[in-house]
């Protein structure tokens, strides 16, 4: 190891040191950056600064993460949610563990409405927590639910994580976005079984909708859940569709769906121009947090390279001549780890790109390793004690202590862990979807009117061809 | 004592263009003995792609691996020195080395980026990318009419006399070529031919791949150096990299044409990819629109001017006499490997 | 919201209220760029589609639009709270020793960072803007030097913004007292 490169792991030992003690990491990691940096390699860190953070300002791509927050807080405030929500209990009322099923299942759909996690948790707190309280659900299992389901937001897509990770893994957001929904569906489906299960072997954990409370004329529910969710589920397939389907990039469909959700609202009769002022407000503070902390972590991440240091650890990492699969459960049990303590912005521009190296070095696909970060990222915001949705959860609810809460986000940490296990024995879990995608390109026929036309090119003279028959002058 | 230098490309370490650059920094390494060492870093590893130019006059790098036609947003006359669409006047590779070398260009060259652009920068050129294919197309196409209405995947100057043509040019990463190819976003795409083609994945998604184009024919890319850096060289290390720069331009330039025929081979026998001679009438196209938007920006970039002026001056004696010596490739080839028709 | 509570010297009250006030004010304004993103890249969209006539300028459009968002609406970010720290320990501390870390951070960390990018910065757009620099990521060209401005006037912004944040933070840590508390935001 060179003097450069030891230089630039002290400065990681600090960035740990300093973010444990709770200083805001963008700014954090710019001073360290620019420190060490002119320690290894002078004046000039300051440049490097700069070229990182006015590329990132040109990458197109990413204007998807303030389109997408900004699509995610107008369908909140259109009241999409409240209406999905009633349309489910109304229907799903005589069930056994109704509430649990109607909470996730609204956040499932709820989560291909929106990119990031705080919206669907603060909603469903407010809208369940008091109507699973008054229906004696057990309370524990119910923050549990409501948190869970909330962070499925983050991983089933559109979703702003897998957009920043794309480029980390140079790997396509639609590629990512893909390969989220088989694990994303995969989660809500194992939720749904856990929570169904424990419900009906003891039904006091989650009664059926109380009887007087039900509503019986199958029209009026009809009505009510069509009207709920016809529309939103509308604006997903405009969204997702567009990308996946094949129209538009990421970025585009976003601005799509920002524009749909607003006619959604002004629909619903919820839009005001307060109400945009918030959402614009709003927008704007969310992707500056995580647009700048990946812009520091960048010039963190180019003077670690620039000082050598990053290479020395793929080196030595690859030099531990692990097995790919032991190597890919080390990287994800890291990652795992990291996720504790950190947010997912700082796990993927700051340490993934360190972990990149290894794996691809190793051949691991990286759609499906990209779809397992996501998948363990997520459960990164069910690990206490610091686990975000918690805190949203917490902030809405002031009835559920921490540690009921706490209590209840384990259990589902248990199953997320579950799911990574199942994704890592099948991967086609993830890699089924994109995977087929590629594979209906690749296998189409040339049609015949193209083939007369392919003949008759084949014959054309060419320029050359004249050229040298009858050289002509210009 | 080893003397380190840190350079970083504009590609990422997966295209074979980087090859080159990693080829160039063994030769260093070997003809110096160990004495001067080059630390060669892929696209994005200290700086973005794009910002090596500025980066390597500020000595964030001591030096980089890139391609001129990347800075016409700093002035239109960078597309000449990686020879220009259409060679520039008909030159092939050996005519831009040769106006480079014999005809004043690389002196333009040093002078277009230390007093146009006021750059500390020395350069020299290095990686000879091309010929590059015209592209790929999700249909056949025989006429300038049938482009337009297309969305293309195009950048640059290229792009540039594409749109002027009346076709729609839309930029995009390269990890997004392919995904939106599939998805329709785009009908054609240029990247850059050949192993790079495949490697991304073209032949999976499209069938119809078009050449020669005239936009790359002859493309040089650079190496550019710090002039600090540079000056605090020794001569010695000077010449080592001059000669190992000239001798990685022309071993590669030679592996570069036997990689992409075999690329061409697996393409057609194994991918089912139809490679199709690009319609005259689209090449001249091309080439009338270029010398338009050549001739509007020389009359309002003196630099511009006098840098075609001197290609032309170069290209009037040089490409002429060559017709008249060197035997037209298609007689010989054609001979020998006749086309089927 | 910040509750600015009582008992503090009204000259560092009357500063802290007309930075925050500014902060609030270029923040709202800064918060509309989103309205033109939005705007461009759905009309991208449309006009490919349904009048087969892609735009030239959204590309750059989106990318600057973007990009100006989040680098000015970080002075913004930073009033409200929202840049993200590690609460492992942190819900744990004194509002003391919270306001020396964060005294300690804005003058070591975050003053010193932010004033290098600013010089530096201001030099790159001074340059852009001398050699007349246009975008070469399409066609239309746009000319580059507005867009390079937003680096600086970000750190610009962010500075001014630092001042009231560092005030609010060494009466934390001398006083023992929250002049205003900051909710989290959501990611
Ligand atoms: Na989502
Ligand atoms: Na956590």
């Amino acid at each position: 190891m060179t003097a450069e490169a030891l230089i630039g792991l002290i400065m990681l030992l600090v960035l740990l040191g300093a973010i444990f003690i709770g200083v805001p990491i963008s700014f954090t990691l710019l001073f360290l950056a620019f420190s060490f940096g002119y320690w290894g390699m002078g004046g000039t860190v300051f440049e490097l600064g700069y070229f990182q953070t006015i590329g990132m300002m040109k990458e197109e791509l990413l204007a998807a993460v303030p389109l997408f927050i900004f699509m995610g807080f107008i369908t909140e405030q259109a009241g999409l949610m409240e209406r999905l929500f009633t349309a489910f209990r109304m229907l799903l009322a005589p069930v056994r563990g109704a509430l649990f099923l109607v909470v996730i299942l609204t956040s499932t759909v709820f989560a291909m409405a929106t990119g990031i996690v705080g919206a669907a948790v603060t909603v469903l707190g407010i809208m369940a927590s008091p109507i699973m309280t008054k229906a004696g659900y057990d309370a524990k299992l119910s923050a549990g639910t409501i948190t869970a389901g909330g962070t499925l937001g983050i991983l089933i897509p559109p979703s702003v994580m897998l957009i920043v990770m794309g480029p980390v893994l140079g790997v396509s957001v639609a590629d990512l976005y893909a390969a989220a929904f088989g694990p994303g569906f995969l989660l809500a489906g194992v939720y749904i079984i856990y929570l169904m299960g424990r419900s009906f072997i003891n039904p006091k954990l989650g009664p059926p909708v109380p009887k007087d409370e039900r509503i019986y004329s199958a029209g009026y529910i009809a009505r009510e859940v069509a009207v709920g969710t016809l529309p939103l589920l509308g604006l997903i397939t405009a969204t997702l569709g567009s990308i996946i389907g094949g129209l538009a990039t990421p970025t585009e469909a976003a601005g799509i769906g920002s524009v749909g959700a607003l006619i959604l609202a002004i629909a619903y009769r919820r839009f005001s121009l307060s109400g945009l002022q918030r959402a614009l407000i709003s927008t704007m503070a969310t992707s500056s947090m995580v647009l700048l902390l990946a812009v520091t972590s960048n010039i963190f991440g180019a003077v670690f390279a620039r000082l050598g240091s990053a290479n020395w650890i793929t080196e030595t990492m690859l030099g531990l001549q692990l097995p790919p699969s032991l190597m890919l459960i080390v990287v994800l049990l890291l990652i795992f780890l990291l996720g504790w303590p950190f947010e997912w912005p700082a796990i993927i521009l700051v340490f993934l790109p360190i972990f990149y190296p290894v794996v691809k070095g190793m051949g691991i696909d990286l759609i499906w390793f990209g779809a397992l970060v996501a998948v363990v990222l997520q459960t990164a915001f069910l690990s206490p004690p610091v686990a975000m949705s918690a805190y949203y959860l917490k902030q809405v609810v002031k009835g559920w202590s921490l540690g009921t809460i706490y209590a209840g986000m384990f259990q589902f940490m248990v199953l997320q862990v579950i799911c990574v296990g199942l994704m890592i024995a099948f991967p086609g879990i993830a890699t089924w979807f994109p995977h087929t995608l590629h594979e209906a390109s690749r296998s189409q026929v040339i049609p015949e009117e193209y083939r007369k036309i392919l003949e008759q090119q084949k014959q054309a003279p060419s320029l050359e061809d004249e050229d040298w028959l009858t050289p002509k002058k210009k | 004592q080893t003397k380190v230098l840190k350079m970083q490309a504009t590609w990422p370490a997966s295209l074979t263009l980087y090859d080159n650059f990693t080829y160039f920094v063994d030769r260093v390494n070997k003809l110096s003995a160990g004495a001067l060492k080059i630390e060669a870093m892929p696209a994005g590893q200290v700086v973005p792609a794009f910002e090596v130019l500025d980066a390597t006059n500020k000595k964030v790098l001591d030096g980089a691996h890139a391609w001129a036609g990347y800075w016409t947003g700093k002035n239109k006359t960078a597309i000449l020195f990686t020879g220009g669409p259409g060679g520039t006047f008909g030159m092939d590779f050996m005519d831009v080395m040769g106006w480079l070398y014999h005809g004043g260009g690389l002196e333009l060259y040093n002078e277009f980026y230390q007093k146009e652009l006021k750059l500390n920068l020395v350069v020299f050129p290095i990686l000879p990318a091309g010929p590059q294919a015209f592209g790929w197309f999700k249909k056949p196409i025989q006429t300038v009419e049938d482009m337009k209405g297309m969305k293309c995947r195009q950048t640059g100057m290229a792009g540039e006399v594409w749109q002027a043509l009346g076709f729609t040019v839309v930029n995009m990463p390269g990890g997004e070529i392919i995904p939106s190819a599939q998805r329709g976003v785009i009908d054609c795409a240029e990247w850059v031919g050949g192993i790079e083609d495949m490697q991304l994945g073209f032949h999976n998604v499209w069938k119809y791949h078009y050449s020669p184009g005239l936009h790359e024919n002859v493309t040089v890319g650079e190496l550019v150096i710090n002039g600090d850096v540079w000056k605090e060289l020794s001569p010695q290390h000077q010449e080592i990299i001059k000669s190992a720069a000239n001798e990685t331009f022309l071993v590669w330039w030679t592996k570069w044409q036997r990689q992409n025929a075999d690329a061409l081979i697996e393409m057609q026998q194994k991918h089912g990819v139809q490679i199709l001679r690009t319609p005259t009438e689209i090449l001249l196209a091309f080439i009338k629109k270029w010398d338009e938007i050549a001739a509007a920006e020389g009359a309002r970039n003196p630099f511009f001017k006098k840098v075609h002026d001197s290609q032309k001056a170069y290209a009037s004696a040089v490409v002429p006499y060559k017709r008249s010596y060197f035997p037209p490739y298609s007689f010989m080839a054609n001979y020998y490997f006749p086309t089927e028709k | 919201m910040a509750e600015i509570t009582g008992g503090q010297p009204p000259a560092l009250l009357a500063i802290i209220r007309m930075i925050d006030g500014f902060t609030d004010r270029t923040g709202t304004i800064i918060s509309w760029l989103s309205v033109p993103l939005v705007l461009a890249v759905a009309y991208e969209v449309g006009a490919r589609y349904l009048f087969n006539a892609p735009t030239i300028w959204a590309y750059d459009a989106t990318y600057m639009l973007y990009g100006s968002l989040f680098m000015l609406g970080a002075a913004y970010a930073l009033h409200k709270g929202a840049h993200i720290r590690t609460d492992f320990f942190w819900e744990k501390f004194s509002i003391r020793r919270k306001g020396w870390i964060d005294t300690i951070s804005y003058l070591v960390f975050f003053f010193p960072s932010l004033i290098m990018l600013f010089l530096i910065s201001w030099n790159e757009f001074h340059y852009a803007w001398l050699i007349n620099e246009t975008s070469d990521q399409t066609p239309w060209r746009p000319v580059l030097w507005p867009f390079k401005f937003v680096v600086p006037l970000a750190c610009l912004l962010l500075l001014v913004q630092g001042v009231s944040e560092l005030i609010k933070s060494i009466y934390m840590a001398r006083t023992g007292v929250e002049l205003e508390h900051k909710e989290k935001v959501e990611i």
